[in-house]
């Protein structure tokens, strides 16, 4: 399994684990506490933070090739994915409280900020499947 | 002059047609027809026109040797620095409210749809500069 494919399982697995963690956590404090603190259930959405740490468990050695051309194709048809499938995601998000509630309708502005946040994690999710699959679910061989 | 560049020049076309028609619009109905702003942003329908970039396969067809390594490469760039170019413009549209209204603040649902035409214009925009930006904004050896 080489560097590339590594980061993927390595957000994939702390995406899930943290949207998980913060599903479970909010049930647990809206079972103990009451709805009124389900708030207090969405701190470990903080764990989402350690994808930006793959770069510290998965360092480059020295010598290391960052990846050759095959890698590079890879890596932008797992971006151009991410972004597309983002893309219909937003456009969605976008139009369909506007035929839902009318147009006369408004929204909280929280809304919005969740929208980046959904979106953020779309992005990374199907980046990390994008690669996987590209690469093959196995690490046979693909060592750099 | 290939026919990824005459369908970038023809999408930056019908852009800025569409933009131009839009402000010189809203300008006349507001300053000349003494029409309110609110009612004068009906000039903005005119950006419709954007539509019209999408039917550039029906003035540029296709070659029958189809996409080569490279134009596969530059197809490639120009879609992510798109996306790329438009996610910090999201993440201000979607932030701004929040910290102007505060979190207790509405938007209209109308404000989306502004979000979605917007991000339209702009992939496409950006899209289209890539592309003459990779192979030359003028004619030359992409034949």
């Amino acid at each position: 399994m080489n560097r590339i494919q590594k980061i993927a399982w390595y957000q994939l697995i702390v995406i899930i684990a943290g949207l998980l963690i913060t599903g479970a956590a909010v049930a647990v404090v809206v079972h103990a506490k009451g709805s009124e603190y389900a708030h207090f259930g969405l701190i470990p959405l903080l764990l989402l933070a350690l994808v930006h740490f793959d770069r510290v468990f998965f360092p480059l050695k020295a010598g290391q090739i960052v990846f050759d051309e095959r890698d590079d194709m890879i890596r932008k048809k797992a971006v151009t994915m991410a972004y597309t499938v983002f893309w219909v995601a937003f456009i969605l998000g976008c139009i369909v409280p506007y035929l839902i509630l009318g147009p006369r309708s408004s929204i909280s502005v929280g809304v919005l900020p969740l929208m980046v946040f959904c979106a953020a994690i779309i992005i990374r999710i199907v980046w990390s499947v994008a690669v996987i699959v590209q690469y093959g679910l196995g690490g046979k061989g693909e060592k750099s | 002059m290939n026919r990824w560049q005459k369908m970038a020049w023809f999408t930056l076309i019908i852009l800025g047609v569409a933009l131009g028609l839009s402000i010189t619009t809203v300008l006349v109905l507001h300053f000349a027809a003494g029409v309110s702003w609110r009612a004068s942003m009906a000039g903005f329908g005119f950006i419709g026109l954007v539509g019209f970039s999408r039917i550039h396969p029906t003035f540029f067809k296709k070659d029958k040797r189809g996409l080569d390594e490279r134009e596969l490469l530059i197809k490639q760039k120009a879609m992510v620095a798109a996306y790329w170019s438009f996610w910090p413009l999201f993440v201000l549209a979607a932030m701004t409210p929040f910290f102007v209204y505060g979190p207790d603040g509405v938007v209209s649902v109308l404000y989306l749809c502004w979000m979605v035409f917007g991000g339209m214009y702009w992939v496409l925009l950006i899209h289209s500069i890539a592309i003459l930006n990779e192979y030359g904004w003028k004619g030359g050896d992409n034949e």
